[in-house]
Order: structure tokens, then sequence, then C-alpha cells
């Protein structure tokens, strides 16, 4: 775990940052990286790297420097050039993207941005002169679900549906992934067959897939749908793969809780993530109120960031 | 003796007009296959998407005249990090010297980079059709050139050779 977030710091993300950028970040010590969870680039601001539990800005050496106002003023052009290094050059490939508001990388990590926004049609068009990126990065914790695992497979070749409440940045997706992982393999010491798995991957989060093939160990009965829309992915997937479970991250819209609702009626299992703190805040938001009381979801895991990401506050069983 | 000497002359000098004359025979080819390129590199952006390494490397295998260099150094450039502009200026540098391209041609390769990889599939398209149409007019020029100077070249070589004979002799 200690030189990973280097490692993947050193193979996915420095080839990407505009040369000066790399040259900065890369003259820090590992030791001060292994806690990195994002880095933020915003045109004529300073450079930070967000920690789990701090920030850090660094000076055009390299050096950590306690006031803001020294640290590194990254400029248009390094953010331009940034973006070319991560597109090839070739901006036309996600047009798609820029409409969401973020990429995502070879590896799974998401970059965020912002700028300014073309609109057609009262919906965004794409974003235009963009000024600030946000690069998290995606670290796959293989082992991450243990605990949770057990409480959510029944029998041996059943789980209940289960939901997964976290805010952002508490270790959600890497829970969901390592579940998929476990649950599509199978697990030999509780006697537990693996599932077919299907998993509609709308942000390439879970699966890190570079041209639709997974980076990151999603099992070996898992079927990755990479970058489909939720709700037509599930209905895409229950369709034509047959799965046993349907995984996929962070449902909000009607058209994601009709699909849930399909796949349930289908008799497939799903296991899903939705922001929030706790199940008093989830349940009152109107759409998703019906999902919840017909106790769908037999097991709900609630996390937060207490003890580092991916603390495990609650795991209810109804 | 002097009717090798005098053949010698006739030969070289022949020689050096079958050259600049074919100058003008590649310069067509050239930029036929230059359109060509653009033409495949517009489907590339605008159907298929691919990012521009890989349109590049595909090029380079379709062409078979001095363009091809052209977009292997391109490629090569873009992998090794540099940004399409950068990419397409060095390989415009480095290939120009090779191809019968003239300066009217190379100022179109140069604007066609300006705008490389930097904007939605539809602007791309349009740069890259206005890119096209400038190479078909400069195309029709290269042709009627080729029509009146490859002929005349050659035989102008010819009989600048027998002119020294006649002189020196």
């Amino acid at each position: 775990m200690k030189n990973k977030a280097t490692k993947i710091l050193k193979q996915d993300i420095l080839p990407a940052l505009a040369p000066q950028l790399r040259r900065i970040i890369s003259k820090l010590a590992d030791s001060k990286l292994v806690n990195l969870v994002e880095i933020r680039l915003r045109v004529n601001k300073p450079l930070i790297l967000e920690l789990t539990e701090d920030e850090l800005f660094i000076d055009q050496d390299g050096l950590i420097r306690k006031d803001m106002r020294q640290a590194y003023q990254v400029s248009q052009s390094e953010i331009i050039d940034t973006l070319n290094l991560m597109t090839a050059s070739s901006l036309y490939t996600i047009e798609e993207e820029l409409k969401a508001g973020y990429l995502t990388l070879p590896g799974g990590h998401r970059v965020g941005l912002v700028g300014q926004v073309i609109r057609e049609h009262n919906q965004i068009k794409r974003i235009k002169y963009i000024s600030g990126l946000n690069i998290r990065l995606c670290q796959e914790i293989i082992g991450a679900a243990d605990e949770v695992v057990r409480q959510i497979i029944t029998g041996n070749d059943d789980i209940y549906n289960t939901l997964i409440i976290s805010p952002p940045r508490c270790g959600k997706t890497t829970l969901l992934r390592d579940l998929t992982r476990q649950l599509s393999n199978g697990i030999s010491e509780l006697n537990f067959k693996g599932l077919k798995v299907g998993v509609v991957d709308e942000r390439s989060e879970i699966g890190g897939a570079y041209q639709g093939v997974a980076q990151n160990r999603l099992g070996r009965r898992t079927d990755l749908l990479d970058r489909a829309p939720k709700a037509e992915g599930m209905m895409l997937l229950i369709r034509s793969m047959s799965p046993d479970l349907i995984v996929t991250d962070e449902i909000g819209s009607k058209e994601d809780v009709k699909a849930i609702w399909e796949a349930l009626n289908a008799g497939v299992r799903v296991i899903t993530t939705i922001h929030g703190n706790d199940l008093a805040e989830v349940r009152s938001r109107l759409k998703l109120k019906e999902l919840l009381r017909e106790d769908v979801f037999r097991r709900i895991i609630i996390l937060s960031g207490r003890s580092g990401p991916g603390t495990i506050e609650k795991i209810i069983r109804r | 003796m002097k009717l090798i000497g005098a053949s010698l002359i006739i030969m070289g000098s022949g020689a050096i007009g079958f050259v600049v004359a074919k100058q003008f025979i590649l310069r067509v080819k050239e930029l036929q296959e230059l359109q060509t390129a653009l033409q495949m590199l517009e489907t590339e952006i605008s159907y298929g998407l691919t990012p521009l390494p890989q349109a590049f490397a595909k090029i380079t295998t379709s062409l078979s005249t001095s363009v091809a260099e052209l977009f292997l150094v391109a490629q090569e450039e873009l992998e090794s990090g540099s940004t399409a502009q950068q990419a397409w200026q060095k390989a415009i540098d480095e290939s120009f010297a090779e191809t019968a391209l003239i300066e009217s041609d190379k100022d179109v390769l140069v604007s066609v980079g300006y705008n490389l990889g930097q904007s939605a599939s539809q602007d791309q398209q349009k740069y890259l059709s206005l890119a096209q149409h400038k190479l078909t007019n400069l195309y029709q020029q290269a042709v009627e050139e080729k029509e009146q100077k490859v002929k005349l070249w050659r035989y102008l070589g010819v009989l600048l050779g027998l002119f020294v004979v006649i002189l020196i002799f």
C-alpha cells in the first residue's frame, strides 16, 4: 500500500502532466506522497496536492511551502498542455467527456474539468476554455471489501441487494470494486461460488477501463459495460448477458431508479452506491423513497472518512 | 576520344534536365497523396474518433511517397509527449527537404498544424476541408506546371549539352 500511490503517480499521472508540473512534482520525496488523493490545477492559482487529511503546496523547486502564496502558480498553457498530453493531442476524442465535465485516464483516474460552458438548448454542450483540472488517483485496494462481503452473502450462491451510502471521497468506489471482484471470483473460505456479474461503469471508475478492457481487477465472471449510461446499460446487460448480479455506481436520477426496479423484477441482484451521509438523509430524497421503503435493499452500508477513507460506520441489516 | 567526351557532356547535362523535370512529376504525386492523407485523417477524426497517433500510423502505412515520412515523424513525436502542433511542425521540418514540394505547399501544411486535434470533431473537419481545398488548387497548378515544364527541362538539358559540345569543339 505504501508505495502504491507513488507508483501510480509515476506510471499513470506524471506522464500526463505538462513538463514543468511533472518536473516539480517528481522532485518531491516519495514519502510525502503516500496519501496523495488529488492533484489540483487551476489557472493562475497555486498547485495543490490533496492528501487524505492535508494539502501540500509546493514551489517551483519542489519544496513544500506552508504559505500558499509561495506555491507554484499553474498557468493557462500548462493546463492546455496537460489536456493535450492526456488525450494524445486529440481533444475531439473526448467530446462526450467534455460535456460531462470529466475524463478518465488509463488506470481509471478521473480528471474533473471546469471552464466556460457552451450551452445548447439549455444543456451543457461542452466545456471550452478549460480553467481547472482535478486529477483524482484511483487506487485499487484488494481486500477492501473483506469485512463487508461476509455480511451480504447468503447461502453459497446468493447475495442480498446492497446499497452503499457514502459522502464523496470516502472509498465507496474502492469498496464496490473489491466487492465486485470477490463476488465474481467466489470466496473459497466462505464456500461462496462466484456469480456472473454485470458492471455498468458510466464513469469508468470501477474498472478504469482503457479501450473497453478493465485495468482494475473485477473478477473472472465479470462483464464490463464501460461508459454506458446507467439505466440503458443495466437493461442491455439484463437482456444480453444474463447476469446474476448488477453492479453500478452513484445512482440518482429517476431513470436509474426505474432501471434498478426492472433489474430487481427480473430477479437480478443489485449492488449500488449513492452519495449521502446516512440513511435518513437519503430517504428524504423523493426519487429514492420508494426504493428504500420496500426493504428492497436488505443490506445498507454506510461509509465515512472518520478514520481515513473507507471507514465503515454501520451495516444495516433488514 | 572526342566522341566519348562529347557524349559524356551531353549525357550529363541531359541527366540534370531529367532530374529537374522529375521534381515536377514528384510534386504532383506528393500533392495527390497529401490530399488522400488529409481525407483519411478527416475520416479517422470524424467517424472513428481515432486519436491522432493511431490515425497517423494508419495513414503512414497507406502512403508510398516521402509524404509517409511526414506522418511517421509526427506520430513518433506525439508518442514521445509533444503537443500536436509541435509534433506536426517538427515533422515538416524534418521531412520537407525530402519531398518535391515547394514553399506554398509548405504553408498549407504548416497551417494544418495550428488546429490539429484542438477542437471538436466538427471543427476539425472544417479545418481539414479547408486545407484540402487549398491543396486541390495547388495540385491543379502543379499539374499545369508539370505539363509545361517536364518536356522543357528534358530538352533543355540535352540541348545545353549539345551547345557546350559545339562550343568546345
